[in-house]
């Protein structure tokens, strides 16, 4: 009996083979999804009279976040003081991370410092609108003009500054010789067309604007030529024309001793001593007196306008003058800084116009606002630009057949000011400046 | 005390093979017929498991399902069981194990049994089901199964006497 019923309980137990098991767990798998999309699809088709408008919400939100952000990112109408900044600066990040190598890196902050640029321009072109607006009801004394969205418009153009130089700083990291060569050419180009486009802004803002604002765009113009100073000093050495980059040298030590350019272009701190200041003032009231000199000539220019500039430049001295009395050494540093800035770039404030220059006699000085805002609108500002661009071009290619002649020859490249034993090859602006403060 | 909720792929796991077994045994051992059923048993269990009361045994009621399931597929396919062809369909099942000659003397006892105590052994001995869970399955009362499996071995074993 026990061996019958042990042969029972020796029944064989079989078991599921591993295929069978892994077929089943498919399957059950299959079905839970099924039964998940089912019950989806139940209670979305149970709405049968809302799924137009769902279907609609859902295609909108699609459209739109898509839409919006590819607006956002590509729009120079989107500020500051747009709403849609934020997403701007949230898909630049992260268009960041894909700049990997030094030279994407340059690259990419080139892009952005036209893009910062460009917003800019923008909200000096809203700005000048309102000012015109507001100070038409002044009481006729001549008013700094506030911009509308002064705060925004700064700090862009400071994130504008901040970009190109980061973009410099990459280039400095770069190795490869070719692709440094291809960096500074067009961190050249770049250069060349940010100083062209700021100079258009401050065209249109004109002397009238508020002493912040004019400061930042004269030093950003400062802070643009001393850079495109040292890319060009650059490329000569990589062309490794040394002895000629020697002489060159020579002559522009001549030609920058007497202009406070230099100290401005390297960040350098101006001088500190009760001597020193006395100098460096003395020297800025003269430069501000041959300024005031080359600007009358012609009569292109309104006395107004030139009086404007001159009156400012000589109030900042003034002020730097009782800085370093009180001993606010950095307050005269800062305000020789800006007031030499604004002497090396005030007449892009100014408008060159005999027929405003002829108005301007017997208006106001509020209308002259209202000139401006007729004045500037974007139509001509691209007119402007393009061609002054069709100059730059010109000048860039000569440049290029240059530098591929030089190209030939091997050098070593250094950007930093220190290293630099070759020439600068100054800009035409500055040449001229520098000449004339000769 | 409650039982705890489980989730439907830890049954699966604790029965799949005791599953299989129940059909393996009772569509003549063809593996692949047993797997078949063995997975539709367990989709129709996975597509009611929402009805499912965790107060029950689980067990119970996934067998109920692979009872149901089996007699659905008898029906359809016309069958019914029939062990006594167990000697030439399970033949190559049985060749690999040990005591095969008195494995197959049983189930032809087993075979020899009416439909009624044929299950509850099976239940009781292949299934490894107790009583109570046999009950459970059955539907019937614990003692009736009891008294129903020991009438069963009974007959059995005078089948096995006379064959003696």
């Amino acid at each position: 009996m026990n061996n019958f019923e042990q042969q029972l309980n020796n029944l064989p137990k079989a078991r599921l083979s591993r295929r069978a098991d892994l077929l089943i767990r498919y399957k059950l798998m299959c079905a839970a999804l099924k039964q998940n999309f089912s019950g989806l699809n139940f209670n979305f088709f149970a709405m049968a009279g809302l799924r137009p408008v769902l279907a609609a919400v859902v295609i909108l939100v699609l459209v739109f976040s898509g839409a919006t952000s590819a607006y956002a990112y590509n729009s120079n109408q989107v500020t500051r003081a747009s709403t849609l900044y934020p997403v701007k600066r949230g898909l630049e990040k992260i268009e960041s991370r894909f700049a990997t190598t030094p030279a994407a890196q340059v690259k990419f902050h080139n892009k952005l410092a036209g893009r910062r640029i460009l917003e800019a321009q923008f909200l000096s072109l809203g700005s000048a609108a309102f000012t015109a607006d507001q100070t038409a009801s002044s009481t006729g004394e001549a008013q700094p003009v506030k911009l509308e969205y002064e705060n925004e418009f700064n700090d862009t153009l400071r994130d504008a500054d901040d970009e190109i130089e980061q973009a410099n700083e990459h280039a400095g990291e770069i190795s490869d010789r070719t692709e440094l060569d291809r960096s500074l050419a067009l961190l050249s180009d770049a250069h060349l067309n940010e100083l062209d486009k700021i100079k258009v802004i401050a065209e249109g803002i004109g002397i009238e604007a508020d002493d912040r604002t004019t400061d930042n765009i004269a030093l950003i113009l400062e802070n643009i030529k001393g850079r495109q100073q040292r890319i060009v000093r650059a490329i000569s050495q990589f062309d490794g024309d040394l002895k000629r980059a020697g002489e060159n040298e020579d002559d522009e030590d001549g030609a920058s001793a007497s202009s406070s350019e230099k100290n401005i272009a390297k960040g350098q701190s101006a001088s500190t001593t009760p001597d020193e200041a006395a100098s460096s003032l003395d020297r800025v009231r003269n430069e501000i007196k041959v300024l005031e000199s080359e600007l009358s000539q012609g009569g292109r220019i309104s006395n107004k306008q030139i009086k404007r500039l001159t009156e400012r430049l000589n109030k900042k001295i003034n002020q730097a003058k009782s800085a370093i009395e009180t001993g606010d050494v950095n307050k005269f540093n800062g305000l020789l800084r800006a007031t030499e800035a604004l002497t090396n770039n005030g007449q892009h404030f100014l408008k060159e116009n005999k027929r405003e220059e002829k108005k301007d006699e017997n208006l106001p000085d509020n209308n002259s606002v209202n000139k401006t805002k007729a004045q500037f609108n974007l139509k001509e500002l691209q007119q402007k630009q393009e061609e002054r661009r069709k100059k730059l071009e010109e000048r860039q290619k000569e440049e290029a057949k240059k530098a591929a002649e030089q190209n030939q020859e091997n050098g070593t490249i250094k950007i930093d000011d220190r290293t630099a034993t070759s020439s600068v090859n100054v800009l035409p602006e500055q040449k001229e400046g520098n000449s004339n403060a000769d | 005390m409650a039982k705890q909720k489980q989730n439907f792929t830890n049954y699966y796991n604790q029965y799949k093979d005791k599953i299989f077994n129940y059909f393996w045994y009772r569509v003549n051992f063809n593996r692949a017929l047993a797997e078949d059923l063995t997975a539709d048993a367990f989709l129709k269990a996975f597509k009611g498991f929402n009805e499912f009361d965790h107060e029950r045994s689980f067990q119970s009621w996934m067998y109920a399902i692979a009872k149901n399931h089996l007699l659905n597929y008898y029906r359809t396919a016309n069958r019914e069981t029939d062990l006594l062809a167990v000697e030439k369909m399970g033949v190559d099942e049985l060749k690999k194990i040990e005591n095969k000659l008195e494995l197959e003397q049983t189930f032809n006892l087993i075979n020899q049994l009416s439909e009624y105590y044929r299950e509850v052994l099976l239940m009781r001995f292949s299934d490894g089901l107790d009583n109570r869970e046999i009950a459970e399955i059955l539907n019937k009362d614990e003692g009736a199964v009891r008294t129903q499996i020991s009438r069963a071995l009974e007959e059995l074993r005078g089948r096995a006497v006379n064959l003696l």
